[in-house]
């Protein structure tokens, strides 16, 4: 008896500790690299030859300026928007009321606000140039009321000077994250205001928020040329002088999309709309082009 | 009696060759050097699910960092070969006494092999050992998006962090020190790639990236490399304390703290016991739990939304499921913020008063904590120079203040006479 006990002890004991401590744990490692592949692109870095310019930008085919525009409208009934939950400051925020939750904002004839759309255009019009360093634009004000975001969605040049504003008797401080540019999080006095320049391109709007008042959300897509658009209330939008008689890629993005980051996916074969939400369009000069864009529920999350 | 236990000791031995059997049966089947895992977080939320894209940027990673047993940098990172191979590589030394590996050896079990802070001991930790990926640093000499400099990252391995579970290795001899903290930035500037790979992977229409020095380096690499060599021109110095009576001092800082100019109330309680805003997020727990959230509402939405085709439940379905498996096995359970209760007198970027200084003028990285510095150099900040110093003279004066000590036992024999 004493002896089986043991031999199931002695047979067991392995077998439980191989099971217990694993061999590989990680089943996302994500895939091994491959060395030669590897060593050929180290070598390729570090070669110290520059390579022959201009190779691989494409060339633009196409003259002449024309304009893109259109208006998002919900396919369906829209889901009726929710009330945030706001723990502090209530006598300020929303003054009592409470604040709705307008991450999805759905005009009563189905236009979709604060859908951002731009473009990536190898030609630019002058109209829509890069900004230099030392602009003399005037600040765009980005301000916020009874902690709301006044605008909730911005789109800037990169260097365009933001005026940001708190215009609440209480104080904020705003939090803005872009992946690539320069991030602030700075506190906000009663009716203070600061100036933030972007200072790179970002592929996706950016987050704002404020840390004392989580609930708090904006969106600040800083682009080097003038080719971005945000949705009004309506739904529509307007991207003038863009490139004609070449193929322009325009992205479509909203906070609250269900696609890669927040990219706006309709399944729209005309335009050959793509699951990261882009699609091309290829103007005629001087002849606006203007879409009725469907948007389902299931586009949103 | 003596026979029967030679006996008993014998039958007993007869086992071992057969369990000894049973291990090598069972035994993992090769000698699997160790290896950077990806960012499968950051892979899934830009979905780049798709296997060959993630074999090239896996092929990129290791061409550019080699592996964790043979390191390798281009010269545009600045950083020593020297000093990452003593670091790198498994536990060892040589015969003159030279260690290598030490990376391994006193950081990995929490911090991870690939500095992902996901290290077997991480989650019994909190606060969670740091993540180097983000390429952000909390307790720094220099300005809030600024890399910290290597003299910080020195004090940090030398000091440990207090509060935390982040010991000192300050017995270590210094060229140790030092090769530690050359691999830290290694790993950072390494994470810091990956993210910015899959976005300028996510970023293409098609295709994938292109192997040229100017996208690779020009474009990713060098802009991060540039952040960590120019670390030391941003170290914020204090201007110097103004002459002030330290109770005035006190009070004005006291002013601030429950004002809205500062505004320190709103977080730290209005007790400073780090209880006034305990509901957010800080930037590495903030993803994990928006994406946990978009997880939520998707399965809330297969539950309740009929309009759904079977294709569409099925492609939600899978997204699901991928996101859950990478959550689990890649990420810790998110957790809120935890304001600093400021009458501990633990300070974990240290305790100094020039240390206390630049928290507030630069607000910490990675978290709400917001600087009341200027934005710009030469500009003008939310507080002077002389308000900063006031605040450092009112929070440190916290931890002394009546309230803060623990009740005094009460002298009950004596009272019992009465």
């Amino acid at each position: 008896m004493h002896k089986n006990l043991m031999a199931i002890v002695a047979l067991a004991t392995p077998v439980l500790l191989a099971t217990l401590s694993g061999c590989s744990r990680s089943a996302t490692a994500g895939p091994r690299p491959e060395t030669q592949v590897a060593l050929d692109i180290r070598e390729k870095l570090t070669a110290g030859a520059p390579e022959a310019a201009g190779d691989t930008a494409a060339e633009s085919t196409g003259t002449g300026w024309s304009t893109l525009k259109g208006t998002f409208k919900f396919a369906g009934t829209p889901p009726t928007p929710g009330k945030l939950t706001v723990d502090k400051d209530t006598e300020v925020c929303g003054k009592g009321q409470g604040i709705a939750d307008n991450s999805l904002l759905v005009a009563s004839d189905g236009g979709i606000a604060n859908i951002v759309i731009y473009a990536r255009a190898k030609r630019v019009h002058e109209s829509a140039q890069p900004l230099a360093a030392d602009n003399s634009e005037p600040p765009i004000v980005f301000d916020q009321k009874q902690c709301m975001f006044l605008t909730h969605v911005l789109g800037c040049q990169v260097g365009q000077k933001v005026d940001v504003k708190n215009s609440d008797p209480i104080a904020h401080n705003t939090k803005i994250d872009p992946s690539k540019g320069l991030p602030m999080n700075q506190n906000l006095p009663t009716g203070s205001s600061l100036i933030y320049t972007p200072t790179s391109e970002e592929a996706i709007p950016a987050p704002v928020a404020c840390s004392i008042h989580p609930w708090m959300r904006g969106y600040l897509l800083p682009r080097k040329d003038k080719y971005f658009a945000v949705t009004k209330a309506d739904g529509s939008f307007e991207l003038p002088n863009l490139p004609a008689g070449e193929e322009v890629e325009i992205q479509v993005w909203h906070e609250r999309a269900s696609g890669p980051s927040g990219a706006v996916v309709l399944d729209n074969k005309d335009l050959k709309w793509t699951n990261k939400g882009r699609f091309k369009v290829k103007l005629e000069a001087d002849k606006p082009l203007s879409l009725a864009l469907d948007v389902p529920a299931a586009a949103f999350k | 009696m003596l026979v029967a236990m030679n006996k008993n000791v014998l039958s007993r031995l007869r086992y071992w060759p057969c369990l000894a059997y049973v291990v090598f049966l069972v035994g993992c089947d090769q000698y699997d050097p160790p290896r950077f895992h990806a960012n499968m977080v950051a892979m899934n939320q830009q979905q780049i699910p798709e296997k060959p894209q993630q074999q090239d940027i896996a092929n990129i990673l290791d061409a550019m960092f080699g592996t964790p047993d043979e390191p390798f940098v281009l010269a545009d990172t600045g950083l020593d070969i020297k000093k990452l191979e003593q670091a790198a590589g498994p536990v060892r030394s040589d015969q003159f006494g030279r260690e290598t590996g030490l990376y391994r050896r006193h950081c990995g079990h929490c911090h991870g092999t690939t500095g992902d802070g996901l290290g077997p001991t991480a989650l019994v930790l909190n606060p969670y050992p740091r993540d180097y990926r983000q390429g952000k640093f909390k307790f720094k000499s220099t300005d809030r998006p600024d890399k910290p400099t290597d003299y910080d990252l020195e004090v940090i391995v030398r000091q440990g962090v207090a509060g935390t579970a982040m010991p000192s290795f300050n017995l270590l001899p210094d060229p140790q020190i030092k090769a530690l903290v050359e691999y830290v930035k290694y790993l950072s500037l390494r994470g810091e790639t990956e993210i910015r790979l899959i976005n300028a992977m996510a970023d293409l229409s098609e295709g994938t990236l292109d192997i040229s020095r100017t996208a690779l380096i020009d474009e990713i690499l060098a802009p991060v490399a540039e952040t960590w060599k120019t670390a030391k021109e941003k170290i914020i110095v204090p201007p110097d304390k103004p002459d002030v009576e330290l109770a005035k001092s006190v009070e004005q800082g006291r002013e601030l703290f429950y004002g809205t100019k500062a505004n320190c109330v709103k977080c730290h309680g209005p007790s400073a016991l780090g209880d006034g805003q305990t509901n957010d997020y800080d930037d590495w727990n903030k993803p994990l739990m928006e994406i946990a959230k978009s997880v939520a509402s998707e399965r809330e939405s297969l539950r309740t939304n009929p309009e759904l085709t079977p294709e569409q439940r099925s492609e939600i379905e899978a997204r699901v499921a991928t996101t859950t498996a990478i959550l689990h096995s890649d990420s810790l359970p998110v957790r809120t913020i935890t304001p600093r209760n400021l009458r501990l007198g633990v300070y974990r970027g240290g305790r100094a008063p020039y240390d206390l200084y630049r928290r507030f003028y630069a607000g910490i990285n990675g978290v709400p904590m917001p600087g009341v510095g200027p934005t710009v150099p030469g500009g003008e900040g939310t507080l002077s120079p002389d308000e900063i110093w006031a605040l450092v003279d009112y929070v440190q004066s916290l931890p002394y203040e009546a309230i803060s000590e623990p009740p005094r036992q009460r002298p009950t024999v004596s009272q019992a006479r009465y």
